[in-house]
C-alpha cells in the first residue's frame, strides 16, 4: 500500500468501524444522555476535564435500543419505577462515603498528577489526622464530614468563586450543616452552640455583617482538612497567627505559665457557660472612642475626666464582670488579692491614657475648624494613635511598668501636640487683643482728623446763606 | 485768602497741636501699612509652598536605610535602595498604624498587628486588607523629592 | 533744603514746571458743590480700595501659585506660614466685597441725587463699567483658591453661559478652557484677574476721574441752569473734603482689620471634582441674580433669565440717555426715585430670598423651610419630611 493512502484508509476504519457494529435503529450513547443534571453539574465544576469513569469507572458509552433509549430519558412519571440500567460489570456506581476520601486523593494526594496545577497535596494525610478522618477510620462511623460534604460532589468550584461552600463568607454555613444540627451532634456528644457563638463573635461579624472575606472562619483556627480543636496550651499559637504582638506579650505575663489557664479564650471567650467561640474584644477602635467622645460632648460640653472615661469604654468593666467568675477561680479571695489592684491600675494607666488620647484628637479636630492649619500637628498626632493601639496589645503582658512606659510615651507626643495648638490658638488670641489698640488709634486719628474737618470748614466755607466772611 | 489765614493764627497753639497729631497719626499708620508688608516680604521658614516635598538628608541614608516625612500631611517612607529612592504610604491599610522598614528582610512591618508589606507595598502577611499606596520619586540635582500629583 | 533746591531747579531747567505746578494746584484746591457731604465719600472709598487691592494683590501674588495641585497650598502657606500672610489675604478677600458695596453706594447716591444727567452721561457709563468689571474680578478671583465652593460655584456659573441660544456651548468652552472646570480654567482666570482687568479697570478709573474733574461735581440744579461756582463758594477739595475722607478713610481700614480677624475667610477644602457639596451659593453680590434666574422654567427659561438678570445692567448703562428730566434734585423727580427704590427694594428682597432659599431657618421659636424658590414652609417635627417633599 502506497504511503499516502494510510490516513484515508484510517479514517474510512475509524468512522465505519463502530457504526458497522450497530444494528440498525440502536443508539450509541454516553452518561451525559441519561445524567443529564450531574454532567451539566460537572460542566460547570474545576473538575469539568474529568471523565465520568474516572470517579465511576465504566465504560464511556453504551449501545442501547430505542425503546431503551425512549424509557431512561424520558421523564420520571410518578409511581412508574425504571428498571435499573445495567452499567456493566466495570462500573463501580456510587461511591460508597467511606470510601470517598481515599477515591479524591487518588489524585489530590498524588504528587505527579497535582504538580501541574501547582497545588499542595497533603490532604488527605491531613484529613486522616482531623477529628472527621478518625472518627471514620477508627469507628467507621460515615456520617462524619467527608469531602464532598463541603465541597460537593459533581459541581466542585474554586473557594474563591462567590457561591462556592467553602468561599470564606459560607464556610460558617457549610461547617454548620452538621455542627449546628442539634440532634446530630447530640450523638456525637458535641456543643451545637459554637456556631452561632461564633456568629455573635468579633470574627463572625467581622465575617457576617461587614463581608470581611480576611476575617477568620472556623477553618482558619481549626484548620480545614486538618480540622481540630485546638487546645488550651495551643490557642495562643492559633490565635497569635494573626494577633501576634498580643500573644507575644501575653507569653510573657504571669497568666501564660499557670496550669489550668485557658490562654486567650480565658478571657476572649465569652463569658460563663460558654464554648469559647464567643470572641470578644475588650475595647472599641479608636474610631468607636472618638465618636462616643464627640456624642458626649454634645450633651455635656464640658466633661469630667470620669464621664469620659465612662464614655469612651464602658467595656473594661463588662469584661471584668464577665471573667470574674473564672478569676475568682483561682483568686479565691479577690477582695484581699494584691493582683485586683495591680490589674485595676492597668486598666486606669490605660484609660487614663485613651482619654488623654480622645481629649487630644478633639482639641486638634477643634482647633482645625476654623483658619488656622493644623497639618503638621494632625502628622505628629498619628505617632499617638500607634501608640494606642500597641497599648492593647500590650496589656497582656500584666506588666504595668511596660505599659505605663507605653503610656508616657503617647502622652508625650500628645503633650507636645496640646503645646503646639495651644500656641497657635494663643497666636489667633494675639489678633483680637490687637485689634483693641488698633481700634483706639483708628478712633484718635479719625476724632483729629473730623476736629482739623470741622476747623477747615469753619475757615474755608462760605455758609450756604448769611453774610460772607469777607 | 490771607485774611482767613490770618485769622486761623488767632490760635496757633491748638492749631499746631491738631496738625503735629495729623502728622504723628499719618506717620504711625504708614508705618502700620508699611512694616507688616515688608516682613511679608521677607522669605519665610520653609520657603514656599510645594507640590514636592524634599527629603530631608537624603544623600545621608545609606542603601537600605529609610526615612519617614510628611506628604500633605500624610507619613510617607522613603527608602534608599542600591537603585534609587522608593517612597511609600507609612499608614498601614488595616487601622492605620505606621509601619517601619525592616532593612535586612526588606520588608514594611506594621507594629499594631503585623501586617507585613514587602517593598512595593503588597501585602505578604497579617490582617491588612490592601496594599501600601506608593508615591513617585524625583532626583534633581541630587536632592530627593516625594511628588504628591 | 539745599538739596531740594538742587532737584527743583534741575527740573525747572527741563521741564515747564509752571504750568504742571498750575495746574495740580487747581485741582487740588478746587471748589466742590456746597451740598457735598458725607455721602460722597463713597466714590473715593471704591478708590482706596482700589489701591488696597492692587497692594494687597500683588503681595498675594508674591507666593500664590496658580495651578490646580499648587493653588490651594500656597493659600494655606500664606495663611501658616508668610508673616502677615493671614491679614494680606482676609483684606484681599475682604476688599473685594467692601469695593464692591463703596462701589453700589457710589452709584446709588449718583442716581438718586441726579448726578448722572447732562453734561455727566459718560462719567456715568464708565461707572457702570467699572461695576461690571469690580463684579468681574469677584467672579474670576473667587476662584483661585481653589477649594471646593469656589470650584462649584465656577461649574454653576459658567454652566449658565451654556444657556445663551447659538454661542452658549461655545462661550462656556471658552471660558473654561475646555468642557469642564480644570486648570485651564484656573489659568485663564487668573490672568484675567491678575493681568487684564487691573489695566482695564485703571484706564477706566483714570477716564472717570478726568470725566469728574473736567466736568466738575454736579449741584441739585437744573440741567443746563448750573451756575459755575465761585472761587470762594463751596467746599475746597483740599483741605475740607480729603479731611472729612481721612476720617472715612481710617475708620475703613481699621474695619477691614477687624473683619479680617473677626469674620475670616475660611480657605475650605480643595476642589474635588468628583463630589459636589450641598446648597453652593454665589456671593452676595451674585444672589439677586442667582435667585431671579430660578423663576424662569421651560424650555426659554434659562435664556429669558439671562435676559431678566442682564436688563438691569443694560438699564443702568442707558438710563443717562433715557431719562431726559431736566431736574437734579431728588424731590422734583418723583418717577426716577420711584424706579430707583423699586429696584433697590427688589434686589435687596431677591438677595435675602437667595440667602434663605433651600436652608431651615427658626422665627420666634417656629422652624421654617425656605425651598428652592425662597418660600417657606414651616416644619413640624412629624410633617418634617412630607414638606420637605412637597415643597421640593
Amino acid at each position: 500500500m502506497r504511503r499516502e493512502y494510510v490516513p484515508f484508509v484510517v479514517a474510512v476504519v475509524g468512522w465505519l468501524g463502530p457504526a458497522a457494529l450497530l444494528r440498525a435503529g440502536d443508539a450509541q450513547v454516553t452518561c451525559s444522555t441519561c445524567h443529564t443534571l450531574q454532567s451539566a453539574q460537572l460542566a460547570k465544576s474545576i473538575h469539568k476535564g474529568l471523565r465520568c469513569g474516572e470517579c465511576h469507572q465504566g465504560p464511556e458509552s453504551y449501545t442501547i435500543t430505542p425503546t431503551d433509549l425512549q424509557r431512561y430519558t424520558a421523564p420520571a412519571t410518578l409511581g412508574a419505577s425504571k428498571p435499573p440500567f445495567d452499567h456493566g460489570s466495570s462500573f463501580a456506581g456510587k461511591p460508597q462515603r467511606a470510601n470517598i476520601p481515599e477515591l479524591c486523593g487518588d489524585c489530590h494526594a498524588n504528587i505527579e498528577r497535582m504538580n501541574p496545577y501547582g497545588i499542595r497535596t497533603d490532604q488527605l494525610a491531613r484529613y486522616w489526622t482531623s477529628g472527621h478522618g478518625k472518627t471514620l477510620r477508627n469507628k467507621g462511623d460515615d456520617r462524619v464530614a467527608v469531602c464532598i460534604d463541603c465541597h460537593n460532589s459533581h459541581e466542585i468550584v474554586s473557594g474563591k468563586e462567590p457561591e462556592s461552600r467553602t468561599n470564606p463568607l459560607h464556610v460558617p454555613d457549610t461547617c454548620g450543616t452538621c455542627h449546628a444540627d442539634a440532634k446530630l451532634m447530640a450523638e456525637f456528644n458535641l456543643p451545637v452552640e459554637v456556631v452561632d457563638e461564633y456568629r455573635q463573635s468579633v470574627h463572625g461579624r467581622l465575617l457576617l455583617e461587614q463581608g470581611d472575606a480576611g476575617a477568620p472562619t472556623c477553618a482558619t483556627c481549626h484548620g480545614n482538612h486538618s480540622a481540630v480543636p485546638p487546645g488550651f496550651a495551643t490557642v495562643g499559637a492559633v490565635c497569635g497567627q494573626c494577633h501576634q504582638n498580643a500573644s507575644d506579650n501575653f507569653a510573657t505575663s504571669i497568666h501564660a505559665t499557670q496550669p489550668g489557664f485557658k490562654g486567650c479564650v480565658q478571657c476572649h471567650g465569652g463569658g460563663e457557660g460558654r464554648h469559647y467561640h464567643r470572641i470578644a474584644k475588650t475595647t472599641k477602635p479608636t474610631g468607636v472612642m472618638l465618636q462616643r467622645y464627640t456624642h458626649l460632648l454634645s450633651s455635656s460640653p464640658k466633661p469630667t475626666a470620669l464621664e469620659v472615661a465612662d464614655t469612651i469604654h464602658p467595656d473594661p468593666k463588662q469584661l471584668i464582670n464577665q471573667v470574674l467568675p473564672t478569676c475568682t477561680e483561682c483568686h479565691e479571695e479577690l477582695a484581699e488579692d494584691k493582683s485586683l489592684p495591680k490589674l485595676f491600675g492597668l486598666l486606669d494607666a490605660i484609660a487614663d491614657a485613651e482619654r488623654y488620647y480622645v481629649q487630644t484628637a478633639h482639641h486638634l479636630d477643634q482647633v482645625g475648624q476654623g483658619v488656622l492649619l493644623v497639618d503638621n500637628q494632625q502628622f505628629e498626632f498619628e505617632e499617638a494613635r500607634t501608640h494606642l493601639i500597641a497599648l492593647a496589645a500590650l496589656q497582656h503582658t500584666l506588666n504595668n511598668a511596660t505599659v505605663e512606659a507605653k503610656v508616657t510615651e503617647l502622652k508625650k507626643v500628645c503633650d507636645k501636640v496640646n503645646a503646639e495648638l495651644t500656641d497657635l490658638e494663643d497666636g489667633l488670641r494675639w489678633r483680637y487683643r490687637a485689634l483693641v489698640p488698633i481700634w483706639g488709634f483708628a478712633m484718635l486719628f479719625a476724632v483729629v482728623l473730623y476736629a482739623k474737618y470741622k476747623a477747615l470748614r469753619a475757615a474755608f466755607v462760605k455758609p450756604l446763606s448769611g453774610p460772607s466772611p469777607k | 485768602m490771607n485774611k482767613r489765614m490770618n485769622a486761623m493764627e488767632k490760635q496757633p497753639t491748638r492749631r499746631g497741636f491738631l496738625d503735629w497729631l495729623i502728622g504723628l497719626c499719618s506717620v504711625v499708620t504708614g508705618a502700620a501699612l508699611t512694616v507688616p508688608g515688608l516682613l511679608y516680604l521677607w522669605p519665610a521658614a520653609r520657603g514656599g509652598a510645594s507640590e514636592d516635598v524634599e527629603v530631608p538628608n537624603a544623600s545621608g541614608l545609606a542603601p537600605g536605610q529609610s526615612a519617614i516625612l510628611q506628604v500633605r500631611g500624610k507619613a510617607v517612607i522613603v527608602v534608599r535602595e542600591q537603585t534609587g529612592f522608593t517612597a511609600i504610604s507609612a499608614v498601614c491599610t488595616h487601622l492605620g498604624c505606621l509601619v517601619k522598614w525592616d532593612g535586612s528582610r526588606k520588608e514594611f512591618l506594621c507594629p499594631c498587628h503585623a501586617a507585613v508589606f514587602d517593598k512595593n507595598g503588597a501585602v505578604v502577611s497579617g490582617p491588612a486588607p490592601a496594599p501600601l499606596p506608593t508615591y513617585r520619586v524625583k532626583e534633581v540635582d541630587g536632592k530627593v523629592y516625594v511628588s504628591v500629583a | 533744603m539745599g538739596l531740594s533746591k538742587h532737584i527743583r531747579s534741575f527740573v525747572d531747567a527741563r521741564f515747564d514746571t509752571e504750568t504742571a505746578e498750575h495746574f495740580i494746584n487747581k485741582q487740588v484746591h478746587k471748589r466742590l458743590p456746597p451740598h457735598t457731604g458725607w455721602l460722597h465719600v463713597f466714590g473715593s472709598l471704591s478708590l482706596l480700595l482700589y489701591l488696597s487691592q492692587t497692594i494687597t494683590g500683588i503681595l498675594l501674588l508674591i507666593y500664590y501659585r496658580p495651578t490646580p495641585e499648587a493653588a490651594h497650598k500656597s493659600i494655606q502657606y500664606i495663611t501658616a506660614e508668610v508673616n502677615f500672610g493671614w491679614l494680606y489675604r482676609q483684606v484681599h478677600a475682604w476688599g473685594a466685597t467692601l469695593m464692591i458695596l463703596a462701589v453700589v453706594l457710589h452709584m446709588t447716591r449718583t442716581y438718586f441725587f441726579g448726578a448722572y444727567k447732562k453734561p455727566r452721561e459718560l462719567t456715568w457709563v464708565t461707572g457702570v463699567i467699572i461695576f461690571i468689571v469690580t463684579i468681574t474680578f469677584g467672579f474670576t478671583g473667587y476662584l483661585l483658591p481653589w477649594n471646593q465652593i469656589a470650584f462649584w460655584a465656577t461649574t454653576v456659573g459658567t454652566e449658565s453661559a451654556n444657556q445663551i441660544p447659538v454661542i452658549g456651548e461655545w462661550l462656556r468652552y471658552f471660558l473654561r478652557g475646555g468642557d469642564a472646570v480644570t486648570g485651564e480654567t484656573l489659568s485663564r482666570f487668573f490672568v484675567v484677574h491678575v493681568i487684564i482687568l487691573p489695566w482695564i479697570l485703571t484706564g477706566l478709573i483714570a477716564v472717570h476721574l478726568f470725566l469728574m474733574r473736567a466736568t466738575n461735581l454736579a449741584t441739585l440744579e437744573k440741567v443746563g441752569e448750573e451756575k459755575p461756582l465761585q472761587p470762594d463758594q463751596g467746599i475746597p477739595f483740599f483741605p475740607v473734603h480729603v479731611a472729612k475722607e481721612g476720617v472715612v478713610a481710617v475708620l475703613l481700614l481699621a474695619g477691614l482689620v477687624t473683619l479680617s480677624v473677626v469674620a475670616p475667610w475660611e480657605i475650605g477644602e480643595p476642589a474635588n471634582p468628583l463630589a459636589t457639596p450641598a446648597h453652593i451659593k454665589p456671593e452676595w453680590y451674585f444672589l439677586p441674580s442667582y435667585q431671579l434666574l430660578k423663576y424662569f422654567e421651560g424650555p426659554h427659561g434659562a435664556f429669558i433669565g439671562i435676559l431678566a438678570c442682564s436688563l438691569p445692567f443694560a438699564l443702568l448703562l442707558f438710563w443717562p440717555f433715557m431719562d431726559r428730566g431736566k431736574h437734579r434734585h431728588p424731590k422734583k423727580r418723583p418717577v426716577a426715585v420711584g424706579v430707583g427704590l423699586v429696584a433697590v427694594l427688589a434686589a435687596l428682597f431677591l438677595g435675602v430670598l437667595g440667602h434663605l432659599s433651600e436652608t431651615d431657618r427658626t422665627v420666634f421659636g417656629r422652624t421654617y423651610h425656605f425651598d428652592l424658590l425662597g418660600r417657606p414652609h414651616q416644619v413640624t417635627p412629624s410633617s418634617d419630611l412630607s414638606q420637605r417633599k412637597h415643597a421640593e
